[in-house]
């Protein structure tokens, strides 16, 4: 499921001169005739569109792991984090726009979340930058609400006895980042390397943090 | 108003605890039709067993949180 570097070509210049136009999906197509009119009359410029498109490209999972590295690192820290995570990453310098609002839920040792928006595609790119392919499919949305167990064991994830699932469907203007635990065997790492094992996908609650991976123990 | 509502079919009718308070938001009832929502509504979080949406869910501790506009959430019948 790697489509994190899914971006589209071009996305962040919107010249499209020398664009062969009959190369392009129906929806692609459109969506340019629709800029292409809104530049032209005048309700948005191409600055404007540009410098939009470059703040979403800045966000990445990058910033939401440094936050869980030191939620791991710092418990006075993480319970800010869970109380006001605006407040809370700005104090790492992270500035997070004031709507949708976001908060940050914990996994325990016996409650789990899965985030999904089952409506539409809702996510907090301010933290996460742009969602997944999968986290888009009708197939997730879908099954999340309906059979979460069933779609946490696909993506490779077991869940011990007594672990209850919290499912969270983004239905409004909050958006939902999961606090995964901190993985055994991590007391000798600084922030930065923990930061490192932090996925996208274990602050959706699809993954976990991936100390297997990198360190064998 | 029917159109751009956020509350999902799946919990319609069905019996939740409201678990947190959001904020007041501009109700995307109308803001979806650029009408004017000046006073805002509140949102809340409600949790929903999810045995309660489905009858053959298996995992009685299994919830999904839901956020939801308070036009959308009555009180339940006390219990007996």
């Amino acid at each position: 499921m790697g489509t994190e570097f899914d971006r589209e070509p071009n996305a962040s210049r919107h010249d499209h001169a020398g664009v062969d136009k009959t190369s392009l999906s129906p929806y692609a197509f459109r969506v340019m005739a629709m800029k292409e009119l809104l530049v032209e009359r005048g309700l948005v410029s191409e600055d404007e569109l540009d410098a939009t498109l470059e703040a979403m490209e800045r966000r990445t999972p990058a910033l939401g792991a440094r936050l869980v590295a030191r939620a791991w690192t710092d418990p006075g820290f993480c319970d800010r984090l869970l109380a006001d995570a605006h407040a809370a990453a700005a104090e790492l310098g992270i500035d997070l726009p004031p709507s949708p609002r976001i908060t940050v839920l914990a996994n325990t040792d016996n409650l789990r979340h899965l985030i999904v928006c089952t409506l539409c595609s809702c996510y907090p790119r301010a933290l996460l930058g742009r969602p997944p392919d999968w986290y888009k499919s009708f197939n997730y949305r879908s099954r999340a609400v309906r059979e979460p167990r069933a779609v946490l064991e696909e993506f490779g994830i077991q869940l011990a006895d007594g672990v209850a699932v919290r499912v969270v469907d983004s239905t409004a203007d909050h958006r939902y980042v999961v606090l995964p635990q901190r993985p055994a065997g991590t007391e000798a790492l600084n922030e930065d390397e923990l930061a490192e094992l932090v996925t996208r996908d274990s602050m959706i609650g699809t993954g976990s943090p991936g100390f297997e991976n990198t360190v064998s123990t | 108003m029917a159109g751009h509502a956020r509350t999902p079919g799946y919990v319609q009718g069905r019996p939740g605890v409201v678990v947190a308070y959001r904020g007041i938001w501009p109700n995307p009832e109308l803001l979806a039709y650029r009408l004017d929502d000046l006073a805002g509504v509140a949102l809340f979080t409600v949790d929903f067993n999810l045995t309660d949406l489905w009858p053959d869910y298996a995992f009685n501790a299994d919830r999904v949180a839901v956020d939801l506009y308070e036009h959308w959430l009555e009180p339940s019948k006390p219990e007996g």
